[in-house]
């Protein structure tokens, strides 16, 4: 049973990775497609972490208990001012694990 | 002969040296997405796989909110068919994505349409995207380097988490947002 989800979840997220690389598929995406699409990347991230960082049991919780969100400031100042990535992520992992 | 030699030589150097770009710039994605790692393989080992299992969900699947979710499900007991549907409605996202490299990708032979559409992961392609904007230009061998290199992070800590699984649970959770933030600010960079 589960190598039987393993394999049918491998094939639902190689389809939907590989869908639109077939060339074989009749698509032509035109230029303001193309463009709509080059904002897809903060697009959906800020969909995926927004509702972590802001919402705690069921409500939003902006206020400054709210540890995911202190910690997601201090990676946002830290990218901002420093343009690194690699110090952004560690800094900001070891605050929230060690100090928050 | 010599100009041949040389000409096969600098190909060669230029791929290594944009592979190697791709994995170091990748890197702290890597780094951020190892605490997510070792919460699904303790969640698996939690809700019942074995070790070969739950090796082999990070190894095939390769998508840490669908394996979580999916793992969930199965410890609440729910069928294969609606853990398939929760999946379908998870990964739908990485539609956008092929979609937005399909003028990228498409062009290349079919080992490399495989290759990078199995390694096409949200940090993928917050990388390809800002470098494809940086240099105006897909760079097939710096894609390869960095999906790689994460697919190695996302594995490894997977198999870690054998060894010392439950009680990182509890971290891994608190961490697992911060994966995403990164990738965010990455792509924003």
């Amino acid at each position: 049973m589960i190598w039987l989800i393993i394999i049918g979840m491998a094939s639902l997220v190689f389809i939907s990775r590989y869908a639109f690389l077939e060339p074989k598929l009749p698509l032509k995406l035109s230029h303001n497609t193309q463009r709509f699409l080059s904002y897809a990347a903060p697009a959906v991230l800020t969909a995926i972490f927004a509702p972590i960082v802001l919402v705690r049991e069921n409500s939003l919780a902006i206020t400054f208990d709210n540890n995911y969100l202190i910690g997601a400031i201090i990676a946002c100042l830290l990218a901002y001012f420093t343009r690194n990535t690699l110090l952004t992520a560690l800094v900001s992992m070891g605050v929230f694990f060690f100090i928050l | 002969m010599t100009v041949s030699t040389n000409t096969a030589q600098l190909q060669f150097s230029s791929k290594y040296t944009a592979m190697w770009r791709g994995a170091l710039e990748i890197s702290p994605l890597s780094i951020a997405v190892i605490p997510w790692g070792i919460l699904a393989g303790s969640l698996a080992i939690e809700v019942g796989l074995s070790a070969v299992e739950s090796q082999a969900m990070s190894a095939i699947v390769f998508a840490g909110a669908a394996q979580l979710v999916a793992l969930g499900m199965v410890k609440a007991g729910i069928g294969i068919v609606g853990i398939l549907l929760t999946t379908l409605l998870i990964t739908s996202r990485h539609f956008l994505y092929s979609m937005a490299l399909r003028r990228d990708i498409s062009p290349l032979p079919t080992k490399w349409r495989l290759l990078l559409g199995f390694l096409l992961t949200d940090e993928l392609f917050a990388i390809v995207a800002t470098d494809n904007s940086q240099r105006h230009k897909f760079d097939r061998w710096y894609a390869l380097g960095a999906g790689l290199c994460f697919y190695i992070s996302w594995n490894v800590a997977r198999g870690d988490s054998r060894k010392k699984h439950s009680q990182h649970r509890a971290m891994g959770i608190r961490f697992c947002y911060s994966r995403y933030f990164y990738c965010l600010n990455s792509a924003i960079n």
